[in-house]
């Protein structure tokens, strides 16, 4: 009799599961199956981060109107009002020719300087399927001060390539490394045509909007440059309001291509020869989205 | 005692045979966000749902990520932002509909009601529609509306347009038998 009872016993327990399965959550169970897995987006929420680029390339037909603005050094007094008396800016435009690839020309002043860029993000990063993303960078900047024997222009030329890689690790916190070789056609006497230099950068995200970030230039052969240049530091707190996005930022840098970035930082951070800045970037759409359709 | 165990098993069988599912993998989703400065709409087409004529159950889900948006940057603060993507990946539904019968011609309206999963907040839903069977298909459409608040999704204060706080959310799915 009690072999019976266990045997029913069991037989309602097989019903009831037989039944549970054909319940509620197996129908979503069942379309669950072969779920797509997306690739991971805004790893960085600004195609710029401090002075350099970070890995993000902006949608197809994306148009980015760039303002990056750098006042004097903190320390140098009431005077000069702490730096807000003087200015050196850069206006740039960004524009997505593809999801993955844009281009970019800028103006700077102060040192003046014509630049552009292009920028091709060739690597994403996949949740369980890819670890990082990758973006290389290469850009050409030429040096437009007025001197009075002014030389050719291919004297005063400069290039620069970068490999980006970068990690997001969760939804708050990203990480970059990045390699970059810098060639300048002609130097000082005391310094080298080729520079190298390895970016290290991070976003951490403190609100869903709001964000603190900071972002390292090493140079890996320092011994190429004068003894009074350092390499470039810079923190920053990012603003996302929606189109815009903020970025205030403490650097002791001045430069915006990397020519000025890389072996032109003079300043000090840590002696407090700090420049505060900030980079404001427009979006705007030129192309509406190709998958949208007549809906 | 084994005609038990015979019984249960035919009736397990039995209950899974007589389930007559039809199948829509690639739906159609979009929704609306009507306000005085922008309208916001995105749309996907990776939409999946499940109809069981047979027990009259039906599943939905969508993939947060799918929708695509005019500007690349509303979809990007759309996941980022609003629908935290990342911690929920789909928006889902799960329940009962009535008022459907296979074999009858014509558009049929038919009432959902269940549990609707969004931005990792359950709430008892009802939803109306309209279904019609066509070469062996079955055709849904159905429209109904969102409010943000009920599913904690955050509007910010700060920002350069506006969204309504009522979302119009259309489905258009057309299901094949599985």
């Amino acid at each position: 009799m009690m072999k019976c009872k266990i045997q029913i016993l069991l037989a309602v327990i097989m019903f009831i599961s037989g039944y549970n399965i054909n319940a509620q959550d197996d129908l979503l169970g069942e379309l669950s199956k072969d779920d797509e897995v997306y690739p991971v987006k805004a790893t960085f929420k600004g195609t710029r981060l401090i002075n350099g680029h970070t890995i993000e390339t902006r949608g197809a037909g994306n148009l980015d109107f760039v303002i990056m603005h750098r006042f004097g050094r903190l320390n140098s007094g009431i005077d000069e009002f702490f730096g807000l008396d003087q200015a050196v800016i850069r206006l740039a435009l960004d524009y997505a020719i593809s999801d993955d690839v844009s281009i970019g020309i800028g103006r700077s002043s102060s040192p003046k300087y014509l630049d552009g860029y292009i920028k091709y993000s060739f690597l994403k990063q996949t949740p369980d399927q890819f670890p990082f993303s990758a973006t290389v960078i290469s850009s050409a900047a030429l040096d437009i001060n007025i001197r009075e024997q002014q030389p050719p222009v291919e004297d005063r030329m400069s290039y620069a390539t970068g490999v980006l890689i970068a990690r997001k690790f969760n939804s708050a916190f990203s990480l970059q490394i990045a390699p970059y070789w810098l060639h300048r056609n002609v130097v000082e006497y005391n310094e080298e045509n080729e520079a190298f230099a390895l970016n290290l950068a991070t976003r951490v995200k403190i609100t869903k909007r709001m964000a603190i970030t900071a972002e390292y230039f090493a140079r890996l052969n320092d011994s190429a440059f004068p003894d009074n240049t350092n390499n470039a530091f810079g923190i920053g707190w990012e603003l996302e309001t929606g189109g815009h996005v903020f970025q205030l930022i403490f650097t002791n840098n001045l430069g915006m291509v990397e020519n000025t970035i890389i072996p032109g930082t003079v300043n000090d951070f840590f002696s407090g020869d700090i420049h505060f800045g900030f980079n404001i970037s427009r979006a705007f759409n030129l192309k509406r989205n190709k998958d949208e359709k007549s809906w | 005692m084994k005609w038990i165990y015979i019984i249960t098993l035919l009736t397990s069988i039995s209950v899974s045979s007589q389930a007559q599912k039809y199948v829509e993998r690639d739906g159609e989703v979009h929704f609306y966000s009507k306000a005085p400065v922008e309208d916001i709409e995105a749309h996907s087409e990776k939409g999946q749902s499940i109809v069981d004529v047979g027990s009259n159950r039906i599943a939905f889900e969508v993939p947060i990520k799918s929708f695509q948006f005019e500007k690349d940057l509303m979809q990007e603060h759309f996941n980022e932002n609003y629908m935290e993507s990342d911690k929920y990946p789909k928006a889902t539904f799960s329940g009962t509909f009535s008022g459907f019968d296979i074999n009858a011609s014509g558009k049929q309206n038919v009432k959902a009601s269940g549990e609707i999963f969004i931005h990792g907040v359950r709430e008892k839903w009802n939803a109306e529609g309209k279904m019609r069977v066509e070469n062996g298909k079955i055709y849904l459409e159905t429209t109904f509306f969102v409010l943000l608040e009920t599913f904690d999704i955050e509007k910010p204060k700060v920002l350069f347009y506006n969204i309504a706080d009522k979302i119009e959310v259309n489905l258009n799915f057309v299901y094949d038998e599985m």
